[in-house]
């Protein structure tokens, strides 16, 4: 009993992380074809943003809201001034986010140093028989639950969702139907970082807080996005991360979580070769065909 | 005639292997249906395309309803009252056909749905449809249905019988004849299919190597023969 909650725990966190560590790149790829290679270092602002506010004596939600909107914030000021010229053209957008993301983790390291002073996990342990939980990673499968139904929220059911789904259907059709797209872009691209930082904030307790952090991040996050693929974005987040999470968690119980990377990554390699369109395209697949029959 | 809600003069348009409008004027009254006819390659679509504004004119003059269009996005000519229904009709795959219907009211004076539904009931028995899995002649309406409901004072009609079955195409043409009389609704046409052309447009343009080379009254466009060799020269 004890080994099966323990198994399900571990299995939370690892869709937890990789939810949390992809859901902003998802956004911003899955809505404008945009590659953001500067995702892991919106991550890390994200996590820096909350350590500041904790050490200065924030409580650490407010530190966390704080930092997601301050990183939104910074997304929307980088997209007005770089990114949008670079629409149509992935690969310049593709080069110009990796120099983004060079110029923060650098100018990060030059105006912080090599490390900042970590910051406590918050909440305490669960026990069930030999095993401990902690609280805070069950918060965070809470959040996650949250996150991806205000998403779905804000694209099935709103009136900006709608010109999002449209826009990134047809960019050409929704203009001429008087759809304003750069302001879709615009909001996309600051609601994709605001999410990086928000997630960089919320695992900033779990992690060492250094300029480089948002490596750590970035290949699990692709490895969640390619396996996703780009049918249903938010479908495709959801079972890419728990397919992935299903077969590393078995494997780093048995094994320890070295092995249990390698068969994450093994997965992912397999998932890629029989759904070359990433896992959402089994539902569209599904849909064609009931539609023709 | 009062005055024009579409003039155009001098326009000048094409993509990067050079020009293919060269010097297009042609003008539009209120309330009027004009055709465009030409073969292919003629330039239709480019004509199309650069008056709503997804392609930029490199020279000449679009004035629409009081304003000057020329350099304008199309987001902001669509504001304005031009209404556009592209060749392949590009309706949202994804969505259903009541959100494709939603996509085109979210400028000022968008109608109601159950007007639009009025004039395409198919459209209302699909309504939670998704639109990639509709027929070419429902998609053709969904299309025509969709910009129709922004209110347009001008619609922009690309080749709507393209790929579309006889009696639809027939549907559409009274669709239009109705909006037309009863909305004031003016429609600029590019058709291939002579009947609609026919049926629908009480003047017509024939264009030809990027330019306008003949304005034809409602007799000559009555004129089959006369017709098939503006499509064939």
């Amino acid at each position: 009993m004890a080994e099966i909650v323990s198994l399900l725990y571990q299995f939370g966190t690892n869709a937890a992380f990789l939810l949390l560590a992809a859901l902003g790149l998802i956004v911003i790829l899955g809505m404008m074809n945009i590659i953001n290679l500067a995702h892991g270092e919106f991550m890390m602002l994200g996590a820096y943003a909350a350590s500041a506010a904790v050490h200065r004596g924030l409580p650490f939600p407010l530190a966390v809201l704080l930092s997601a909107v301050a990183v939104g914030v910074f997304g929307i000021v980088l997209e007005r001034l770089v990114v949008r010229h670079f629409y149509g053209r992935e690969l310049g957008a593709l080069v110009v986010t990796w120099g983004i993301s060079l110029i923060l983790s650098q100018g990060t390291l030059i105006a912080f140093g090599p490390f900042m002073a970590p910051i406590a996990i918050p909440g305490g342990a669960l026990t069930v028989g030999v095993y401990s939980f902690s609280t805070y990673w069950l918060f965070l499968m809470a959040i996650c639950v949250v996150l991806l139904a205000g998403l779905g929220w804000l694209y099935k059911a709103t009136e900006f969702g709608l010109q999002a789904r449209a826009t990134m259907q047809n960019a050409a059709m929704a203009r001429a139907l008087g759809i304003r797209v750069e302001r879709v872009y615009m909001i996309t691209f600051g609601l994709g970082s605001a999410l990086a930082g928000l997630s960089g904030a919320l695992l900033a307790p779990t992690t060492s807080i250094a300029p480089f952090m948002g490596q750590q991040f970035v290949a699990p996050a692709f490895i969640t996005v390619v396996v996703g693929g780009g049918a249903s974005v938010i479908g495709g987040a959801i079972g890419s991360s728990s397919l992935l999470s299903l077969v590393e968690t078995p494997v780093s119980f048995l094994m320890g979580s070295f092995w249990g990377s390698i068969a994450l990554l093994v997965t992912a390699l397999v998932l890629i070769r029989i759904l070359p369109n990433g896992v959402s395209s089994l539902r569209l697949r599904r849909r064609t065909r009931g539609a023709r029959g | 005639m009062s005055d024009p809600i579409l003039s155009v003069s001098g326009l000048r348009s094409g993509y990067d292997a050079g020009d293919v409008l060269r010097e297009v004027s042609l003008s539009l009254a209120p309330t009027e249906i004009v055709g465009v006819i030409g073969r292919n390659g003629a330039g239709k679509s480019t004509l199309m395309r650069t008056l709503i504004g997804l392609l930029k004119s490199r020279g000449g003059r679009i004035h629409f309803d009081g304003a000057e269009l020329t350099g304008l996005p199309a987001e902001e000519r669509a504001r304005k009252g031009l209404g556009y229904v592209p060749q392949g009709r590009f309706i949202f795959p994804d969505l259903t056909v009541h959100e494709n219907l939603r996509t085109g009211r979210f400028i000022g004076r968008a109608l109601d749905f159950e007007l639009i539904y009025a004039t395409f009931p198919v459209l209302k028995e699909r309504r939670r449809q998704i639109a990639g899995t509709l027929s070419g002649g429902q998609q053709e309406m969904l299309a025509i249905a969709r910009a129709l409901i922004a209110g347009p004072k001008l619609l922009l009609l690309d080749e709507p019988s393209e790929g579309v079955q006889p009696s639809i195409v027939q549907e559409i043409g009274e669709a239009l004849l109705t909006l037309n009389r009863e909305r004031g609704l003016s429609v600029l046409i590019v058709e291939q299919n002579l009947d609609l052309m026919q049926h629908v447009a009480q003047r017509a343009y024939a264009l030809d190597k990027g330019g306008i080379t003949a304005e034809l009254g409602r007799e000559q466009i009555a004129d089959e023969a006369l017709l098939t060799e503006y499509l064939s020269v």
